[in-house]
């Protein structure tokens, strides 16, 4: 396709934007650097678009356009390319944000499906894998699952969502990664401890509303929700237990935080898991040394060893007090 | 879904700010994202004419909108006077508590045009053409070493200049006939005049003064060429769009010609151990 563009200056009020432009927001603070810069030094690169009629529709630069448009510029430099295929316009766009500067996941999010429609047109129906979705549209596969998160959000917090985008960065609360951090742990939760969540909109606002109280300090600690579900299956919490605790945290009229609950009841178990994973592995390291007679440890393995030898001693003795 | 959520608060927004300028300053000359000049490198979101200025409005969702910092240069060089204002919502004004950024707008002389929830719109504070726009920190710097009296004067003279230049430029006008007056009564308690000699015109004031105090000419003279400079711009209306705009743009370099004759003759006074009672409502 590249073979056959051609650069033209063209009037910005000949060029209309892209339908298919995913992108949603376009935010002043954003915009002013790139202003700043188009004033100065004009613009560097140019805008690809393709012509139609009488008009010419953008395939990228559409921020570009924007701003030689409001600095009454007379004519901007074209890639004029031949008009893509629906799919290829769209596809286009994608590859050229996945190389450059990452668009908002809902700004993916909401242009997935209809990759996927046209990718199905061309192939006779067949709907792309995850793999094909994520070689056509540059997107690694990690990407396109957070964005299928938010594509499953309900209406309303699609709505709560895009309301807070729509804000300049600065007075932004709620984030695309909280609601996909969310949505995974309630996932989570839901799967392996089902009697947790009852109504899972009220889990929902329960999350938001201690997010924006700043009850949950850290969109990381939703991670820590899920490890509270899996708890149950991976380091032998009873469910009760576990049921009760993600309980507390998706009431929204307490204080209780997320890392609170997880740091005194979770966290010594996960760190026991860990530790009994690391003394399984010196075990399995000691034990042809201890049998077949290899050469003895030395320098400062044995004097760690040594070290490690009177603290377990200590400890057993201790656990034998307690009758353990 | 819409392609821009920002779109729609904007479209509300400038429908609202629009609706406003026309009722307030009436609908002549009214353009959408078209071009003021070609020579202006900035298409404001509308402008409209407000008699012989031009009205151009911005409507960002920012209270530091770059474009208004790029096309500074262009207004104040463009041939006729573009008053400068930024339309934003309501919420975006409240969220600047400290009020930082809505004063920096202030002092650069762009006004600001808020628009609530249900379209309504609220002009928070005023503006005029931006070649004609000083701050008060300029001012203050202008007025140094003048007399507090003076000063109070001028400051308040600047908060008329503020909304109504030709408005401002009068009352600065009338600082400099009372500090002329305050000369006379000043020259007859000295014997250096007779109080026959005191006329009701200021012009005539300057010119018994200006026949007796010899070292004190160019000061004198200096008020005579204001008046005549001056006092009619601020005082008639002009009688044609040329008219009207000359006057407009005379008066900031009016205002700091007052200021500039106050000093002189503050220090001509000071020279003539004249003590001066002025009379300024």
């Amino acid at each position: 396709m590249s073979k056959s563009a051609l650069l033209r200056h063209i009037s910005p009020d000949q060029i209309v934007r892209n339908s298919d432009n995913p992108r949603l927001f376009f935010r002043p603070e954003e915009m002013a650097t790139l202003m700043a810069s188009i004033k100065k030094f004009g613009i560097q690169v140019p805008v690809t678009v393709y012509e139609e009629g009488d008009a010419y529709v953008l395939i990228d630069g559409e921020r570009r356009w924007r701003c030689a448009s409001k600095l009454n510029l007379k004519a901007i430099p074209a890639m004029v390319q031949p008009k893509p295929s629906p799919l290829d316009n769209l596809l286009l766009m994608f590859n050229i944000h996945a190389l450059r500067e990452q668009w908002d996941y809902l700004t993916i999010a909401n242009k997935l499906p209809q990759v996927i429609i046209r990718f199905a047109d061309q192939n006779f129906g067949r709907k792309p894998n995850e793999i094909e979705l994520s070689e056509i549209t540059g997107l690694s596969r990690g990407q396109i699952r957070r964005c299928r998160f938010l594509l499953d959000l309900p209406e309303k917090y699609m709505q709560i969502l895009l309301e807070e985008l729509a804000l300049p960065k600065p007075r932004q609360q709620l984030s695309e990664d909280f609601f996909i951090e969310m949505e995974r742990a309630l996932r989570t939760v839901t799967n392996r401890v089902p009697d947790a969540v009852l109504d899972i909109d009220v889990a929902r606002d329960a999350l938001i509303e201690k997010f924006r109280r700043n009850i949950i300090g850290n969109i990381t600690d939703l991670r820590k929700l899920s490890k509270i579900a899996t708890s149950v299956e991976n380091v032998g919490v009873q469910e009760q237990e576990a049921r009760r605790a993600i309980g507390e945290i998706l009431t929204p009229s307490n204080e209780i935080s997320i890392q609170t609950v997880f740091s005194t009841h979770f966290e010594i178990r996960y760190d026991e898991r860990k530790l009994s994973l690391n003394l399984q592995s010196i075990a399995d390291f000691l034990e042809p040394i201890a049998s077949n007679g290899n050469a003895p440890p030395a320098g400062e393995f044995l004097t760690i060893l040594r070290r490690v030898h009177v603290l377990i001693g200590k400890v057993l003795k201790k656990a034998d007090e307690h009758g353990r | 879904m819409s392609t821009d959520a920002n779109a729609i608060r904007k479209a509300r927004i400038e429908s609202g700010a629009l609706e406003f300028c026309k009722q307030r300053f009436g609908r002549s000359g009214v353009k959408t994202g078209e071009e003021i000049h070609s020579s202006i490198s900035w298409r404001p979101t509308f402008h409209l004419n407000k008699g012989p200025v031009i009205f151009a409005v911005e409507v960002e969702e920012s209270l530091d909108p770059m474009i208004l910092k790029l096309v500074v240069n262009d207004i104040l060089h463009f041939n006729r006077p573009i008053t400068v204002c930024l339309a934003c919502s309501l919420e975006l004004f409240q969220s600047d508590p400290k009020q930082a950024k809505i004063k920096e707008l202030r002092k650069n002389g762009v006004g600001l045009i808020t628009v609530d929830e249900s379209g309504d719109a609220v002009m928070q504070f005023p503006c005029i053409p931006l070649a004609q726009h000083f701050s008060e920190e300029f001012l203050s710097e202008k007025l140094r070493d003048l007399p507090s009296r003076l000063k109070i004067a001028f400051q308040a003279a600047h908060q008329t200049f503020s909304v109504n230049p030709g408005q401002g430029l009068q009352e600065a006008g009338q600082i400099v006939e009372a500090i002329v007056a305050a000369m006379g009564e000043a020259a007859v308690k000295s014997g250096a005049l007779t109080a026959s000699k005191i006329k009701s015109s200021a012009a005539e004031t300057i010119d018994s003064l200006y026949a007796v105090l010899k070292q004190q000419r160019a000061a004198l003279g200096g008020a005579r060429s204001f008046a005549k400079t001056y006092r009619n711009t601020a005082s008639h209306p002009a009688r044609s769009a040329k008219g009207a705009m000359t006057k407009i743009n005379l008066c900031r370099d009016g205002f700091f010609e007052a200021v500039r004759i106050c000093r002189e003759l503050s220090e001509a006074a000071r020279t003539l151990k004249y003590s001066l009672r002025l009379h300024l409502v």
